[in-house]
């Protein structure tokens, strides 16, 4: 029986017939550089009995077909823009995309079964759909009792040969979603792009004569996404916020009290429980009454020490690894997520793209903890500077319990993956990018967090009575760091002593000051901050969240700004005009604010559940789109309007 | 007249009246006793001036008043500005910011829902400020019981105080034009009274023409107060800046 087997990259179809194919595969060319045919003989295939099958291994790149109009009926200036809204769609491949779907048809030929190995997500499931396509033009005898589908996460052996032995079907729920989203991105995408464009190109790069004409600026594009735009949208609403900030004073007492240890002589400052009131005539109010009826003493009533713990960080997510490379490595998230795919495709990490913060129960996570103890290395300076506390947390501590701890549970279950974690030890010389390794280094310390105990300690807090009010100090000793010796990013130092008091002591007040301070306005949006924002609201999927930060920086309408060592995004006037424009067009909730884009996310999910058809869903949307398509064309003056209002105002 | 007439209005309003005092129960008679008991502070000569003075000292008598106005003193003016905005214009609503709780908004349309919960524990346990909420609340549900209100109250003579509370109060999120009698003992200072639950008796009631539109005049007021705040301060900066020049 010939068997074909069709990944998403080619790295991972060289993984996988590496594994499949006991290490005797062999290479041959595709026709296209970048992929690699890989033939072995495989007999674990429930559907050849587990009988010997000869098996070819290739991979696409990506999609393999893309979605666009005619361009001669359709292509920029030949049609009526509102016409996009109907026209026909058809499937267009590259020159590349032609060379690989030429070897998929070469190689479909003689098979007499498929397997899909594309990555396991909504996109991936599409990806298999465009090479059943494609593999049955070659072979007409491959039909869907002849189609498989391999359920994978990462490249761990016995992981790849589970799923070679338990092939499921795709999804078509899933493919269909994909096909939903591709065509309400491309008819509301092209559509907006052209009638903006066209609008405001005059507008922002003159059309000049002469020997200074510059070629890059004249071929400027002003693209519409259905992401990108709430994406900036999140930019530039945090831009107004600060720019209209009015600071606002406020007023609190902090009462300074005196250690009765002597030899003590610092104060220990407590906060008042009320915290910050809005209004002097209040804060007074109480003030003074406090000093009237109890002067400068003021009682004990609480006194309360208990054990503390600084909680271990959840299994790692996408969303969580981009938005803390930004914060801890500086990394950005585009650059994050690659590095993160080519450790996967490397054998180094699992499958980077997650929404899962939960292990499955039957996961060894002992035995990946061990591999980082790298306890086959002899040589200590080879070994990882984490493998040391990967060693130790396999053994037992003083109590003789395992250190070793299971993760905590998130509540997210994408059911597709698990979260992001190391697979094997990284050798010394392992050829990787300095970015790939700080990265490789974040995901094995945070997955080393995970399984060790959160950090102990014990928190005293002394509650005074002060006329009625009450103030608070805390103080914390912490006693026991566990995860924090291997996850430097987390803080947590013992603080000051606080005073010994006992419990209905009268403590004197050093200093009794009624205070004031002012609210400073929010910081400039930073990516991480974005990210997470654009996650909390359903604005991409974590795996395109970069990409669409990528395009509206391409794009120019926002900038990264660097101030000290934190690097902010701020909107250009461009990208704040756009949202203001579509504001007063009365558009906000479809354009510029996630509204519009999160209600499509839901019926995309619908779609996936089988609750909705994709043809309910596209004619919804679209009809959507032509509406506000027909009302932005008419009042397209006032995104100029708005423009010229903003570039004065703001600059 | 009877004693709804002294709650459903104006208590400025009401004028000569006598009451039948013949067949009242306690609660009636008190909010009679209320009403007809001298003013707070009548007397005091260059009253404006004088009131301020007034140190610490006990209330003798009870006292009755209508609510004016109940300001939340917890939170910023733009913090609560942006709440408003959010419940009266949910599609203009600001989305650059993870609401840490739910309890800004409430709208019953879900589709202009931003962002419901998020687990921020964690990010707060590792985070060195990055999300910036210098501005947000500091009346997260554990803290409720600290919120301070500002509450102004009128007197049938037409004087106006403030009070504020030193513990929840439970009717504080009344109707604007509610009466209320607070009972002799209560501190006052300086123009404020200085409330606890067992120092009022809340009587209910209601002014409609104030409380039409409640939410959008309190929202223009926060703002006008926001803004006078502003240039008042602008204003303050400019002179303490030439002063340094002289």
């Amino acid at each position: 029986m010939r068997v074909l087997c069709v990944a998403e990259k080619n790295s991972i179809a060289k993984a996988v017939s590496q594994i499949l194919g006991g290490g005797s595969s062999i290479a041959r060319d595709s026709g296209y550089m970048y992929v690699k045919n890989y033939d072995f003989n495989f007999s674990g295939f429930p559907f050849a009995d587990s009988r010997d099958c000869q098996v070819t291994m290739t991979s696409v790149a990506g999609h393999l077909t893309g979605v666009d109009f005619a361009n001669e009926r359709y292509g920029w200036g030949k049609c009526a823009i509102h016409e996009l809204f109907d026209a026909p769609l058809s499937q267009t491949l590259d020159k590349n995309q032609k060379k690989i779907a030429d070897n998929i048809k070469r190689e479909a030929r003689n098979a007499d079964a498929l397997m899909i190995w594309t990555d396991c997500d909504r996109e991936g499931e599409y990806i298999g759909w465009e090479i059943l396509i494609e593999a049955k033009k070659g072979n007409g005898s491959l039909n869907e009792s002849n189609i498989y589908r391999a359920v994978f996460s990462h490249l761990e052996r016995s992981h790849i040969l589970h799923a070679a032995r338990n092939p499921k079907r795709l999804d078509m729920n899933s493919v269909h979603a994909v096909g939903t989203r591709m065509e309400i991105d491309l008819r509301a995408g092209v559509s907006f792009t052209r009638l903006l464009t066209e609008t405001m190109k005059p507008k922002i790069c003159p059309p000049a004569v002469g020997p200074n004409r510059n070629k890059k600026k004249e071929n400027i594009v002003i693209s519409y996404g259905t992401c990108q735009f709430p994406t900036l949208g999140f930019v530039v609403d945090r831009f107004e916020r600060i720019r209209n900030f009015i600071p606002e004073e406020f007023w609190y007492i902090q009462l300074q009290i005196a250690n009765p240890d002597p030899n003590i002589t610092t104060t220990t400052p407590f906060q008042w429980e009320k915290g910050h009131l809005f209004d002097r005539l209040s804060v007074l109010t109480f003030y003074e009454l406090c000093i009237e009826t109890a002067g400068n003493k003021a009682k004990v009533i609480d006194l309360k020490s208990k054990p503390t713990s600084k909680y271990r960080p959840l299994p790692l997510t996408t969303v969580e690894l981009q938005k803390n490379c930004a914060r801890f490595l500086k990394i950005n998230a585009k650059q994050s997520l690659d590095a993160a795919e080519k450790l996967y495709q490397k054998g180094f990490l699992s499958y980077p793209r997650t929404e899962t913060d939960i292990f499955p129960k039957t996961m060894d996570l002992k035995k990946l903890v061990e591999k980082q103890a790298q306890l086959d290395q002899t040589n200590s300076s080879n070994r990882s500077p984490w493998a040391d506390y990967a060693k130790n947390l396999l053994s037992d501590n003083i109590e003789g319990h395992s250190q070793f701890q299971t993760p905590r549970a998130g509540t997210h279950d994408d059911k597709a993956h698990p979260p992001i974690h190391p697979i094997i030890a990284l050798g010394e010389h392992a050829t990787i990018t300095p970015v790939e390794r700080r990265v490789y280094e974040y995901v094995v310390r945070h997955f080393l967090a995970c399984c060790s105990e959160d950090g102990k300690g014990t928190s005293t807090t002394l509650i005074l009575d002060w006329a009625g009010e009450k103030f608070t100090a805390t103080g914390i000793v912490v006693l026991q760091r566990n995860f924090l010796d291997v996850y430097p990013w987390a803080k947590w130092e013992t603080t000051k002593q606080l005073p010994r008091l006992e419990m209905n002591q009268l403590a004197d007040i050093v200093t009794a000051e009624m205070r004031s301070g002012s609210t400073s306005p929010p910081k400039p949006m930073t990516e991480s901050e974005l990210i997470m924002l654009m996650d909390a609201n359903g604005i991409g999927t974590d795996a395109t969240i970069a990409e669409h930060i990528e395009k509206i920086q391409a794009r120019n309408y926002i900038r990264p700004e660097k101030v000290g060592k934190e690097s902010y995004l701020q909107p250009t006037t461009l990208g704040i005009a756009l949202v203001h424009g579509f504001e007063e067009m009365g558009l906000e909730d479809s354009f510029a604010k996630p509204f519009q884009r999160r209600e499509m996310e839901e019926d995309l999910k619908k779609i996936c559940d089988g609750i909705k058809t994709r043809q309910e869903v596209t004619s919804n949307i679209v009809t959507k789109y032509r509406n506000y398509y027909r009302r932005t064309n008419t009042s397209k003056n006032k995104l100029l309007e708005v423009y010229d209002r903003v570039k004065n105002t703001i600059i | 007249m009877s004693i709804a007439s002294i709650i459903s209005q104006d208590i400025t309003k009401v004028t000569n009246i006598t009451f039948n005092k013949t067949g009242l129960n306690a609660r009636e008679q008190l909010i009679i006793n209320a009403f007809e008991n001298e003013a707070w502070l009548n007397n005091l000569p260059d009253k404006t001036n004088k009131v301020v003075e007034q140190k610490c000292i006990k209330v003798d008598r009870d006292l009755l008043f209508q609510v004016l106005m109940v300001e939340q003193i917890s939170i910023s003016k733009t913090a609560q500005i942006d709440d408003y905005n959010i419940k009266l214009d949910p599609k203009n609503q600001k989305v650059d910011r993870l609401r840490a709780n739910g309890t800004a908004i409430s709208n019953d349309v879900s589709k202009y829902k931003v962002i419901t919960q998020l687990d921020m524990e964690d990010s707060d346990n590792f985070s060195n400020g990055a999300n910036n909420n210098t501005n947000l609340s500091n009346n997260s549900l554990n803290n409720r019981k600290n919120t301070v209100y500002k509450i102004t109250l009128q007197a049938k003579s037409g004087d106006i105080f403030f009070a504020i509370n030193t513990s929840p109060l439970a009717w504080v999120s009344c109707m604007l034009g509610s009466k209320l009698i607070i009972k002799a003992g209560t501190l006052f200072n300086r123009g404020v009274f200085v409330l606890q639950e067992s120092s009022v008796v809340f009587l209910g009631g209601i002014n409609r023409q104030w409380n039409d539109n409640k939410e959008t005049k309190l929202c223009a007021y926060l703002k006008a107060k926001l803004d006078q705040e502003h240039k008042a301060n602008i204003n303050l900066k400019g002179s303490r800046k030439r002063k340094a020049v002289q």
